[in-house]
């Protein structure tokens, strides 16, 4: 990480995304949302926080992984706080989310996920935590959610046998 | 009293008060044992989130300067999970305390995990019927220690100020055999420990220096105690920090679980724009 990068990255870790004087705050809606606890939802921003770090110093196109990608969403949601708090006031750059245009792009994310791996792992001097930055095949297989009423159904895990 | 010496607030606590130990007592001496012990640090920054709003103070939770050296106890790390991950992270001090509650999986698996250290647990009874009724029952050896323990707290609660006055040698030595359990004294006088012979400090920690990974935590109280400080933060005494981290876990209680969106002005309860 250069100098200049270094006082990037320190800016982007200090923006905040939550709101202090909320009783439900951005961090705790995410970790409801995703049935996630919130130590890992605390994680899955600062991993965020890298993921846009990344984008801003690169000249190609970086891929988060799903549950990066949920964070995204998330603050997408919250317009003020992404475009005019983060994008305008914080990095000056406006970030836009590409949701994927079908099956055809596939193998082009595969490959954009992987380099991002590597990108991460050559910026930040480790490896990304393998909870929120699954490996590849996971990150493209395990993709089927969808949103449940919890108060009409019941959620009942598949049994799934590990090879 | 050696046994002080060893066993943080939450045992001590889970000894004298067995099944009646409180979980929030239990998370707030251990978090402000943690940072006594420097493995976390209180930090507050001022921001403006938004141009047009005020400045603002935001206080975070950190790893403190002891965290990489530290080997914690399983009961604390409801508090320092997220540092093993990535010891870099900031954690908003209401989200610190709500994690460290969530983690904590409740009253009785919290107390379990404190009974099950190798520190405590020759002293507290387990069989099928005691689990199943969630209880914390001693063992004879516990109910001796627990009169000991609550003996010991006594004379020195009645004694250390004086001694802090009068003969530092003696108050220091008192407060760093029982570590961590000083939060648990009703009548110190934390401004006191300011004064704390430094000298006398410095043979300490030359001493402990050479011994702080053997399983002891004196070290890190010797480090505190030196540093002149007891919280690197803004608190102005234990108690207005003791009833922050009170007011942050009764809130959570009582908090409003939004499930909608609103917009700026209009208040509905859905999603709403504004520019």
């Amino acid at each position: 990480m250069t100098e200049e990068q270094a006082i990037l990255w320190n800016k982007i870790r200090n923006f905040e995304i939550d709101d202090i004087d909320s009783s439900f705050t951005f961090t705790d809606r995410l970790a409801r949302e995703n049935n996630w606890s919130l130590e890992y939802s605390l994680r899955a921003v600062l991993e965020y926080k890298k993921f846009l770090f990344l984008i801003v110093i690169s000249d190609f196109p970086q891929t988060p992984s799903d549950q990066v990608d949920q964070v995204w969403h998330l603050h997408l949601l919250y317009t003020q706080s992404y475009w005019i708090d983060f994008c305008q006031n914080t990095i000056n750059k406006s970030i836009h989310h590409g949701p994927t245009k079908g099956l055809e792009e596939k193998p082009l994310f595969k490959e954009q996920y992987l380099k991002t791996l590597e990108f991460y792992e050559s910026i930040f001097l480790k490896k990304p935590p393998k909870d929120i930055w699954v490996d590849v095949d996971t990150r493209f297989k395990e993709i089927h959610f969808t949103r449940v009423n919890k108060h009409k159904n019941w959620i009942i895990p598949k049994l799934l046998f590990k090879k | 009293m050696k046994l002080l010496s060893r066993i943080t607030p939450a045992e001590t606590i889970l000894i004298t008060d067995s099944s009646s130990a409180q979980l929030k007592s239990l998370l707030k001496f251990t978090f402000m044992d943690l940072l006594l012990k420097k493995v976390i640090k209180i930090v507050e920054v001022s921001k403006k989130p938004h141009p047009r709003d005020q400045v603002r103070i935001y206080t975070y939770v950190e790893a403190g300067k002891n965290y990489s050296k530290y080997t914690p106890k399983n009961h604390e790390l409801v508090f320092l999970n997220p540092f093993t991950e990535e010891e870099s992270i900031q954690i908003l001090f209401k989200h610190f305390v709500k994690m460290a509650y969530d983690n904590s999986k409740g009253s009785w698996n919290y107390k379990k995990v404190i009974r099950d250290h190798g520190n405590v647990n020759q002293y507290i009874k387990q069989s099928f019927f005691i689990n199943l009724f969630r209880m914390i029952r001693l063992t004879d050896q516990g109910r001796k220690v627990q009169q000991d323990i609550s003996a010991y707290l006594d004379t020195i609660d009645t004694q250390i100020n004086d001694l802090l006055h009068n003969d530092k040698k003696r108050g220091l030595e008192l407060l760093l055999n029982i570590g961590g359990n000083i939060f648990l004294l009703k009548n110190l006088d934390f401004e006191l420990l300011k004064n704390i012979d430094k000298e006398l400090l410095e043979q300490k920690k030359l001493l402990s220096d050479i011994n702080y990974d053997s399983g002891y935590d004196s070290y890190y109280y010797i480090d505190s105690f030196h540093d002149g400080i007891l919280f690197d933060n803004e608190f102005e005494d234990t108690n207005s920090f003791s009833s922050y981290f009170d007011d942050t876990m009764d809130s959570f209680d009582s908090e409003f679980d939004a499930s909608s969106c609103s917009s700026c002005d209009s208040g509905c309860s859905s999603c709403g724009g504004c520019d």
